[in-house]
């Protein structure tokens, strides 16, 4: 087992299957978005929720970030192992000739992935973080709408967002697909994961620039 | 035809390389990519030059020494083919081509466009064999019936000649797919399952401690492997070195 910990395969099943967590996180993730546009009222129940409840607060959202940052560490790991298997560039490389931009690309898409997500952790979570255990507010489960859609009233946090979510787009275009294959999956579902990735990769990236758009264009007037 | 030649240039293992230009003229485009490079090396002997030296051996694209990066693609623009099969014709006369060696860490350049591959022998070596008897005492190997289709996998992964092309395809420098093959032609035969999950873990091990780069999965590899090698493979070695890890 400790010569498992140090593999190369063992680590990129690592990326796979936190990048797998983080895929169902953004399916949860885009649903209770996607309320904010049809029910407010339902956003606004689902949201306190997800704020208030402990299971939800001190073992989901503790495990939600450690997927974070494993994904993104063993990304860089990997990676930095990576440029030093080739210490001596080619002078001439035609990576288009066989393979696609998306999947030589990860680290640069995930690069800006992680960079959004530092902007979108001062949005929301600190922000949360600064109403229920610094200011010590008092329980309000009517506040989430307001504020989520006052956060998009400026242009260049709704262009950033978006711009964001074309990158996690690319992103998942080759990462999720790619899991299945490091988790050793290449048979007659591949052709159905590879369908459904692209699918994935287009739908839930696009609902929520959507949002982001829907609610830059209708704030809430006083 | 005229063509206009970058080649790498390096004297041996310790010095610093780079890339000379050469001009050569009366290039036929029926010579194949290794008799241009003889004319050029005619020419440069004449001049007292020193020749460019390059792999090569069967040059009938069965053996795996050739190994070239032609214009930033390993065996050149053509596909599933070595670069001994590799014709003048795919060229234009006044072409510019870049022909460098394979690029990778645990692939050190030993002279010009000659690396060293043995990191390769030393995968196999780690567990690349079987060693049950299949000599007909008590058991022949053709004895043993094998579903076509288990066959057919095992020697297509059989195929593979080492030469080396998915990890100077790959962006990571990754020896997946060669190991992947390697590890392949065995686990889908009985005579290779007594030593299976060994043999997975030692390979991989080896294949790591060589320095080769991690897979990402871009599929480069399986495009520029001249014998059209699986990625197939790749998926079937995590699953056996997972279940062996697992299994301990």
């Amino acid at each position: 087992m400790s010569g498992l910990i140090k593999s190369s395969i063992a680590r990129k099943v690592v990326m796979a299957l936190s990048g797998l967590f983080l895929v169902i996180f953004l399916v949860l993730h885009v649903t209770i978005n996607l309320a904010s546009v049809i029910s407010p009222d339902f956003f606004n129940e689902a949201s306190h929720f997800m704020g208030y409840n402990p299971i939800v607060q001190f073992l989901m959202q503790p495990i939600l970030i450690a997927g974070v940052i494993i994904h993104f560490v063993m990304g860089f790991v990997l990676e930095i192992q990576n440029k030093k298997a080739r210490s001596v560039s080619y002078v001439k490389f035609k990576g288009s000739a066989n393979a696609p931009w998306v999947s030589r690309n990860m680290i640069y898409s995930g690069l800006v992935v992680l960079a959004f997500l530092g902007l979108h952790f001062y949005d929301f979570w600190v922000h949360e973080m600064a109403y229920k255990y610094v200011e010590v507010l008092p329980e309000d489960p009517t506040r989430y709408y307001a504020e989520t859609v006052e956060k998009f009233a400026p242009f260049w946090r709704t262009i950033i967002y978006v711009v964001a979510f074309v990158l996690l787009a690319l992103h998942l275009w080759h990462g999720f697909a790619s899991s299945f294959q490091t988790m050793g999956v290449n048979n007659k579902y591949s052709k159905g994961i590879k369908a459904f990735t692209k699918l994935f990769a287009v739908v839930v990236p696009l609902a929520f620039a959507f949002i982001a758009i829907y609610h830059h264009l209708n704030p809430i007037t006083h | 035809m005229k063509l206009y030649l970058k080649i790498w240039r390096q004297k041996d293992a310790n010095s610093k390389g780079a890339m000379v230009d050469y001009t050569l003229n009366g290039v036929e485009s029926d010579m194949s990519f290794l008799e241009m490079l003889d004319i050029l090396n005619e020419e440069l002997i004449s001049k007292g030059e020193e020749p460019v030296e390059f792999d090569h051996d069967c040059r009938e694209g069965i053996c795996g020494t050739c190994s070239l990066m032609i214009n930033g693609r390993p065996h050149g623009p053509d596909s599933r083919i070595t670069v001994c099969q590799l014709h003048m014709r795919s060229f234009n006369d006044g072409d510019e081509i870049v022909i460098e060696p394979w690029r990778a860490t645990a692939f050190p350049v030993i002279k010009d466009l000659i690396v060293d591959r043995t990191a390769f022998d030393r995968i196999q070596q780690a567990g690349g064999y079987i060693s049950v008897n299949t000599s007909g005492r008590p058991v022949d190997a053709n004895a043993i019936p094998i579903e076509k289709d288990m066959a057919d996998k095992s020697f297509n992964a059989a195929t593979c000649i080492g030469c080396g092309a998915c990890v100077a395809a790959c962006k990571n420098a990754s020896a997946m797919l060669f190991t992947s093959a390697k590890v392949s032609q065995f686990a889908l035969l009985p005579q290779g399952q007594v030593e299976a999950a060994e043999r997975v873990q030692n390979m991989v091990r080896q294949m790591d401690l060589e320095g080769f780069g991690n897979c990402t999965n871009t599929g480069a590899c399986e495009v520029e492997c001249p014998k059209g090698i699986s990625l197939e493979n790749i998926a079937r070695m995590n699953r056996e070195y997972l279940s062996a890890s697992v299994k301990g």
